[in-house]
């Protein structure tokens, strides 16, 4: 396992979790167009599994547990779960999409997100690059999610888990929540960057002073703009 | 089968397709778009264009990837694109910089095509998508839209005590641009000029039909009854339905992999047939990420290093043009011609960079994009990691090749033009990050995997002299193989380039497809 937390590792916890519960709920949510009865049995569970993921704490359950003391705004307060949940404008839950969009796009572009996605597999265990597979890029990444799959969930083999982890951090990456709500973003600050996506401007952006030294070889276009000549 | 007449069919909708919709529409030309893709509006049958990462689909959809694989090495270069109406320009960085005259003195170009025949086309592209330039300093807050983030002035100030130039660009931004930094997914503020802004949506109110979701398959004479020149094969993205679409011109735009896998589809079907050299050619732009962690103690002169972070700001807001015009002192024999760029790169993304496939794990901090790892990550990388973004000319040595299916078959080789390119250009950034300033250049994707990326890939189509050089003339007309241009069948995009660029490819490709268009009728 790649990240270890003193003696608890991440594949260890995140059996644990699916034996609780999260295995069925994501499977009864993603396999239709998540009804809310079923959503809200799971939530915790799920919110759960999102922080186990995704950066960031909820409450302070599980990764209080994993690592005392250390608390930051992270995917429950960038609202992964309640975006999961909402149904935007005309569009049904993005859950619903781990059945449709998402699997279909997933799988046509397996091998980069194999690739960018690392999987926190066991150390010992052939890095990607190294995996002795088919002769193909495509057979390499299949393979790949595979061990990852494997990897979190013990055997579980099902795409659909992945895809709901995915979806969990592109939320808290983008902050979907905090878009649809118009609320403040809170999901950046804590891990080095500002909260994701948002709308308002950035006013501490510039440091607003002059920098840097000008290339004298440079030219200038009839409209201003530099230019190699 | 549907069928549907047009004077000018556009193939593709980005900095190539873009301007041939928009200036065949001012021509009082009937125009239809098609692009593989979908628009995003938002609404749908809505005629505003919008980008926002708001929509689920958008991230997944956004990206065109095609992998070139270099099977003996056992190595892969991943090229990325935009899919969608606008191509390209979805997820550029909006930096456009006029090519270098030195580029076009290779007599690879032809004759023809000077940076000074250029330029008035450069210019009108750049009045076309509203480039500006951008500064180090402004009005606060009048000019936030566009002037230099802090990445920039760190980044700058590391050249200087290098004794390297460093200046801000020009980028297509408009006053909405709130400095979010997420510039290459699409801007929820409407501050990106893209191509679907700023060609396509004013082509479309002059009467040109976009048309989303169609895969063109070929190209083939319309034959004497049709009453237009040509006739495209077309299919529906999704669901497969074949449709028919005559024109008397129809320009392929599809990119460097997309117009060299259509000219080959469409081969047999054209009496003459094309040059060989289709598909051969293809450069990654010289395409480098180097990541670099600068030192805690950067000077940064008037600015605090305390309040640095890499991410807000446009994704790219200035170059060091330093090394298109004298060689690396301290790299040997060669002059390899780049350019760098510091660049906003997303956490989720930069943990893929930086890290290696085993996680690579460094100071105590986990490198991997997951949980507790990428807090680490950030918590020791946030405001430091700097990632170069390198292009220049290298050896032009990818091919794309279509299989049995009519599939693109993309490959690469890494070739010792291409070498010393990364080799210098590594040179180049530890000379001003390490030797200068104390900081650490890390191990780049291709050094860590023998992988690479290709953002601006390009050359597949090439313009020459003859078909025994390239594919197209200097006017962008498909030449036969045996000599001859087939009329009204022309490429404009980057796949056209001769050779590479050395600097963000999308305004050439705009400003070679204006000239084509204003040559359409010339005789």
């Amino acid at each position: 396992m790649g990240e270890r937390f003193g003696e608890i590792d991440r594949r260890s916890f995140l059996t644990a979790l699916v034996g609780v519960g999260a295995a069925g709920a994501l499977g009864a949510v993603g396999s239709s167009c998540a009804p809310a009865p079923t959503i809200a049995a799971a939530r915790h569970t799920l919110m759960g599994l999102w922080d186990a993921v995704v950066p960031g704490v909820h409450a302070g359950v599980v990764e209080d547990w994993l690592s005392p003391g250390v608390a930051a705004p992270g995917a429950g307060q960038a609202g992964v779960q309640e975006w999961i949940e909402d149904v935007a404008g005309s569009l049904p839950p993005p859950f619903a999409y781990v059945t449709d969009w998402f699997l279909r796009a997933w799988a046509a572009d397996l091998d980069l997100w194999a690739d960018v996605f690392h999987p926190p597999i066991d150390d010992g265990g052939p890095s990607f690059g190294d995996l002795p597979l088919g002769p193909t890029f495509a057979e390499r990444g299949r393979q790949y999610k595979i061990m990852l799959m494997m990897g979190l969930f013990d055997g579980l083999i099902e795409l659909k888990y992945l895809g709901g982890l995915l979806l969990a951090k592109l939320a808290f990456y983008g902050d979907f929540w905090a878009e649809h709500s118009g609320g403040d973003r809170v999901g950046g600050p804590y891990i080095g960057f500002r909260g994701a996506v948002g709308s308002t401007p950035i006013d501490d952006f510039t440091f607003g002073l002059p920098a840097g030294r000008h290339d004298d070889r440079l030219g200038v276009t009839p409209g201003g703009l530099v230019c190699v000549p | 089968m549907s069928t549907s007449s047009f004077d000018l069919c556009v193939i593709g909708s980005g900095f190539g397709g873009g301007p041939a919709a928009l200036r065949g529409a001012q021509a009082g030309r009937r125009v239809v778009v098609l692009e593989e893709g979908r628009r995003w509006d938002g609404r749908p049958g809505s005629a505003a264009f919008r980008q926002t990462q708001s929509d689920v689909g958008y991230m997944g959809d956004l990206f065109k990837v095609d992998v070139g694989l270099d099977v003996e090495a056992n190595t892969a270069s991943v090229v990325l694109g935009g899919r969608g109406l606008g191509g390209g320009s979805l997820v550029y960085s909006m930096v456009s910089l006029r090519a270098p005259s030195f580029v076009f003195d290779d007599p690879v170009w032809p004759a023809e095509v000077t940076r000074s025949e250029l330029d008035p086309w450069y210019s009108r592209a750049e009045e076309q998508l509203g480039v500006v330039q951008l500064s180090w300093t402004g009005e606060r807050p009048a000019d936030d839209w566009r002037m230099c983030g802090k990445r920039d002035l760190a980044f700058a100030a590391a050249c200087e005590r290098a004794g390297v130039s460093c200046d801000p660009v020009p980028v297509a931004v408009n006053r909405s641009c709130g400095n979010l930094g997420w510039c290459t997914m699409g801007c929820v503020r409407h501050g990106k000029a893209s191509v679907d802004l700023q060609y396509l949506q004013p082509a479309e109110d002059l009467g040109a039909e976009l048309r989303t979701g169609v895969r063109a398959l070929h190209v083939e004479p319309a034959g004497d009854t049709a009453g237009r020149r040509w006739r495209v094969r077309t299919i529906g993205a999704e669901d497969g339905t074949a449709a028919d679409v005559l024109a008397d011109v129809v320009v392929v735009s599809a990119g460097a992999v997309g117009s060299a896998a259509f000219l080959q589809r469409s081969a047999r079907h054209l009496p003459g047939g094309i040059s060989e050299q289709c598909g051969s050619n293809l450069s990654r732009g010289g395409d480098m990420l180097i990541p670099a962690v600068l030192p805690d103690d950067l000077d940064l002169g008037e600015a605090s290093a305390d309040e640095l972070e890499m991410l807000p700001g446009k994704v790219i807001g200035s170059s060091s043009f330093h090394h298109l015009f004298e060689p690396h002192p301290g790299f040997g024999a060669g002059w390899q011609r780049f350019i760098i760029q510091p660049m906003g790169v997303l956490p989720v993304v930069s943990a893929a960079i930086v890290a290696d496939p085993d996680g690579w794990t460094t100071d105590g901090g986990d490198m991997r994009m997951f949980g507790l790892g990428q807090k680490h990550y950030m918590q020791r990388w946030g405001s430091r990691l700097l990632h170069l973004g390198i292009m220049g000319v290298d050896g032009m040595d990818g091919s794309v090749r279509i299989n049995a299916n009519g599939t693109p078959v993309v490959r690469f080789t890494t070739s010792p033009e291409t070498a010393a390119l990364r080799a210098g250009a590594r040179a180049a950034a530890r000379h001003i990050v390490e030797v200068s300033n104390g900081g650490r250049v890390l191990p780049s994707w291709d050094e860590l995997r023998g992988d690479s990326l290709a953002l601006h890939p390009l050359g597949t189509c090439r313009m020459a002299d003859g078909p025994g050089a390239g594919v197209i003339d200097h006017r962008c007309r498909v030449f036969r193989a045996g000599g001859g241009v087939h009329d009204g069948l022309l490429v404009a995009d980057a796949s056209t380039y001769s050779s590479p660029v050395a600097v963000n490819t999308s305004l050439t490709a705009a400003a070679i497809s204006e000239r084509a268009m204003a040559l359409l009728d010339a005789p």
